[in-house]
């Protein structure tokens, strides 16, 4: 792929970045550190790039590996946050439903966090097992799992 | 409302962003990598430099030695770091190779810390093959210098041994901290990596 077709290309999709970030770091070094790192691999793995897959679900898997392999500042705070903390944390009654969701899924480790993220990006089931190296039934029980936590978290304020 | 609908809300409100300019993408890949597996391929890399430095000291050293005992045991050196320089160049096109983001990165990761591993390892027991003939060229070196005839006497072929037993540990412990002091802390946040992997998976 020619320079000026994987700038357009990661112009055209740079949406994808922004939500890896935001969604996976707090620390605000890591994040412009992170931006940097995953245009550099992404650039870096194009070669292998097969087309065998969206350019979105590709670009989704290099920033996804990019942020799991980063030393994150604060991955302490991501890493033993399953589904199941939703229910001992409770997130503040004043937060509006859109926070709260945010907050509760910002809270998940991040393979949960991507499924339910992708899922609600409209990316099938097959598509997620692809970005997450999990099978295709494992996307699917963890999914059920993840998506009834949050909807009753968000029904019931905690 | 839905998770699908407040999920739209969040990405609306709090995830969109400007595209990424041009000149931050071009700056970003032409940039240095600083992530992990980078970091460690770059040590494999400064070990391959090393070894091509100590080959060619070695080469030098065979052309201006004039004893033949200590010729035969700089060859030897030279040959043995002539096939640690093959080998390491191969273990860096492996991680060159392995190191590709849009994969399987559990794997690739798991690839990388049992091969560097191995690779330390192996490097440290052929040390250990290769120190007594360090030892022993650069014995019979300093030994020969400055004298007339290169024969040694026997006072000095029982100081051999003890010089050969007592410098090879040493040698062997100082290589076993050069590697803890170059590639343990990278290891360790590497092997960190997989077992987060394996937890959330």
């Amino acid at each position: 792929m020619q320079q000026k077709d994987f700038v357009a290309l990661i112009q055209m999709h740079s949406g994808i970045i922004h939500k890896v970030i935001h969604l996976h770091l707090d620390d605000s070094d890591d994040k412009k550190d992170l931006y940097q790192e995953i245009m550099y691999q992404a650039w870096k793995s194009v070669k292998n790039f097969r087309h065998d897959s969206r350019f979105s679900t590709w670009l989704y898997r290099v920033s996804l590996n990019t942020v799991l392999t980063y030393n994150r500042k604060s991955k302490k705070l991501n890493t033993s946050n399953g589904i199941e903390n939703l229910e001992v944390a409770p997130i503040s009654e004043n937060s509006d439903r859109s926070d709260k969701l945010f907050l509760a899924i910002k809270r998940l480790n991040d393979i949960d966090k991507t499924i339910v993220t992708l899922h609600l990006d409209d990316y099938d089931n097959q598509e997620i097992a692809d970005i997450t190296g999990l099978t295709k039934n494992n996307v699917a029980v963890k999914l059920h799992r993840i998506k009834e936590s949050l909807t009753k978290m968000l029904n019931h304020g905690s | 409302m839905d998770l699908k609908e407040t999920w739209e809300r969040i990405a609306h409100d709090k995830l969109e962003k400007a595209p990424i300019s041009q000149s931050e993408i071009e700056k970003a890949i032409t940039s240095e990598s600083i992530g992990l597996m980078s970091k460690l391929r770059k040590k494999i890399l400064h070990k391959f430099y090393w070894i091509i430095f100590f080959m060619l000291i070695f080469a030098v050293m065979i052309f201006l030695v004039p004893y033949p005992l200590v010729k035969v045991l700089l060859v030897v050196l030279w040959a043995a770091y002539v096939i640690g320089m093959a080998l390491t160049f191969k273990e860096y096109r492996f991680m060159q190779q392995e190191d590709d983001m849009g994969a399987d990165i559990k794997q690739a990761l798991v690839n990388y810390h049992s091969r560097l591993t191995k690779f330390l390892k192996h490097e440290e027991y052929v040390g250990l093959a290769l120190y007594p003939i360090s030892v022993t060229a650069g014995f019979f070196l300093g030994y020969f210098e400055g004298k007339e005839e290169a024969i040694v006497d026997t006072k000095s072929l029982i100081a051999l041994p003890i010089v050969i037993l007592v410098v090879t540990p040493l040698c062997h412990w100082l290589a076993k901290w050069m590697n803890r002091y170059g590639f343990k802390k990278h290891m360790d946040k590497l092997k960190e990596n997989i077992e987060l992997l394996q937890d959330q998976s």
